[in-house]
């Protein structure tokens, strides 16, 4: 069997060459599991173990609806939207609320962004604690603004590609990621992490 | 390869696992834009008809109920339909978002959308005449009249000058017998009244009346019209045959 060649491939060219010959879908895997499995594991908290198996069925899925997607629409959004489905069903399912779990530096660090100036990351123990209090808080948030923060300011997608995943108009995209700011700076005044605007 | 691209490919390759074929996805897509399609024609219907019974209603009468024309369209909405109307319009918008990128689309957006594809084509279904033979034909179920609650209320109002009811005597030209929409008899005095419409007065006809009562059931009429209004060409051949 010939190797496989990945590179200079777009992803709508892994597409169609994996629906001729599906060992190019390990392209796509390979292409995608690291930012998939840390979208999960950012949006529901699971354990590694339970986001593998759920990043398989995700993959699986994928592979099934490949007739499905769209070319005039970007292939990552499509798969991101598979993901949080997914993601999402799974965890009514078991009807999990998240749990924060040890996080790197760089996990709510993204989200200080909202509370500009009146936080000072002074050193790296700061920055990480400010980063665990501040993704507890996010984990507070309904369902809905958690993942359009997520989408927004750890995963770093556009309107229109939040749009997409989420199916929902980008003026909604808009609104939602307002009001979840505005919750968000709500909940850092009220743990003391950010002081009022008019302060 | 990742371990997790291997189990991926592996379980693939052992359970044979095939992409779902293209028309699958076509045929889910072509469903869903078919059942936005009939709620936007049922949508069309609802909105014809009501077209159809707002013209229906004898307008002359408001002034003479006292009432306001907006007050007198207000009662005489058919709201049945109104009703009808506004759940396909509904469906219409659930099966629209559903579509591929209908939640690219602003859910007011959608609305409209829906709603100017049923005023358009309900407006066109009224113009050809379709929304009289689609009348005609829910006049035969039973009890469908009395979904037009707003028209009974009009005409139930002998103290105001307004009655309704079925002719149960023809006497001698002079005096009829009628049974009103509350199944009570009257003896109306038709000797000055000027016919509204040409139509045959006979036994077992649902007529309505403008008048005055002139005692314990006992009314005098003077005007009289068919119950219903009888069946006419649509107005776009209407205005055909008056250019001829």
């Amino acid at each position: 069997m010939r190797p496989i060649k990945c590179d200079k491939k777009s992803d709508k060219q892994l597409v169609s060459l994996t629906l001729k010959n599906a060992d190019y879908f390990e392209c796509l895997v390979q292409r995608y599991e690291e930012k998939l499995s840390r979208y999960i594991r950012r949006l529901t908290h699971l354990d590694t173990e339970t986001i593998e198996d759920l990043l398989q069925e995700v993959f699986l899925k994928i592979y099934k609806n490949l007739n499905d997607y769209n070319p005039d629409f970007s292939f990552s959004s499509w798969i991101y939207r598979i993901t949080h489905n997914e993601a999402i069903s799974h965890f009514r399912k078991n009807e999990k609320k998240p749990k924060t779990v040890q996080i790197d530096n760089e996990e709510g660090v993204n989200f200080l962004d909202i509370l500009p100036d009146n936080i000072s990351l002074r050193d790296d123990y700061v920055q990480k604690e400010l980063a665990q209090k501040v993704r507890a808080l996010i984990d507070e948030l309904p369902e809905k603004y958690r993942a359009v923060l997520i989408l927004k300011f750890m995963e770093e997608k556009n309107y229109e590609e939040i749009s997409d995943i989420l199916e929902i108009p980008t003026g909604t995209v808009a609104t939602q990621l307002n009001r979840a700011k505005n919750q968000f700076k709500q909940l850092a005044i009220n743990n003391h992490l950010h002081k009022p605007d008019n302060q | 390869m990742s371990q997790l691209a291997q189990s991926i490919i592996g379980k693939i390759k052992k359970e044979k696992v095939k992409p779902t074929p293209k028309w699958v996805f076509l045929f889910k897509r072509s469903v869903i834009w078919g059942l936005f399609g009939l709620s936007v024609l049922f949508g069309s219907m609802a909105m014809s008809i009501i077209l159809f019974q707002l013209r229906d209603m004898d307008y002359s009468v408001y002034k003479e109920m006292g009432s306001s024309l907006a007050g007198f369209v207000l009662l005489a909405l058919p709201y049945f339909w109104v009703l009808l109307l506004i759940g396909f319009l509904a469906l219409a918008c659930y099966h629209l978002r559903h579509t591929k990128s209908g939640y690219r689309y602003n859910v007011f957006a959608i609305i409209g959308l829906s709603l100017v594809a049923s005023i358009l084509f309900g407006t066109g279904l009224y113009a050809t005449g379709v929304s009289g033979n689609l009348e005609k034909a829910f006049r035969k179920i039973p009890y469908y009249e009395r979904l037009h609650f707003g028209k009974r209320i009009i005409w139930n109002n002998p103290e105001q000058g307004f009655l309704a009811g079925t002719i149960i005597h023809m006497g001698d030209g002079r005096i009829i017998l009628l049974r009103d929409l509350k199944q009570e008899s009257w003896r109306v005095d038709i000797e000055k009244t000027k016919m509204r419409r040409e139509f045959e007065m006979e036994r077992g006809v649902r007529i309505r009346l403008i008048g005055t009562a002139t005692g314990d059931y006992e009314f005098e009429a003077f005007g009289i019209a068919p119950w219903l209004r009888p069946m006419e060409p649509p107005p776009l051949f209407r205005r055909m045959e008056l250019k001829k």
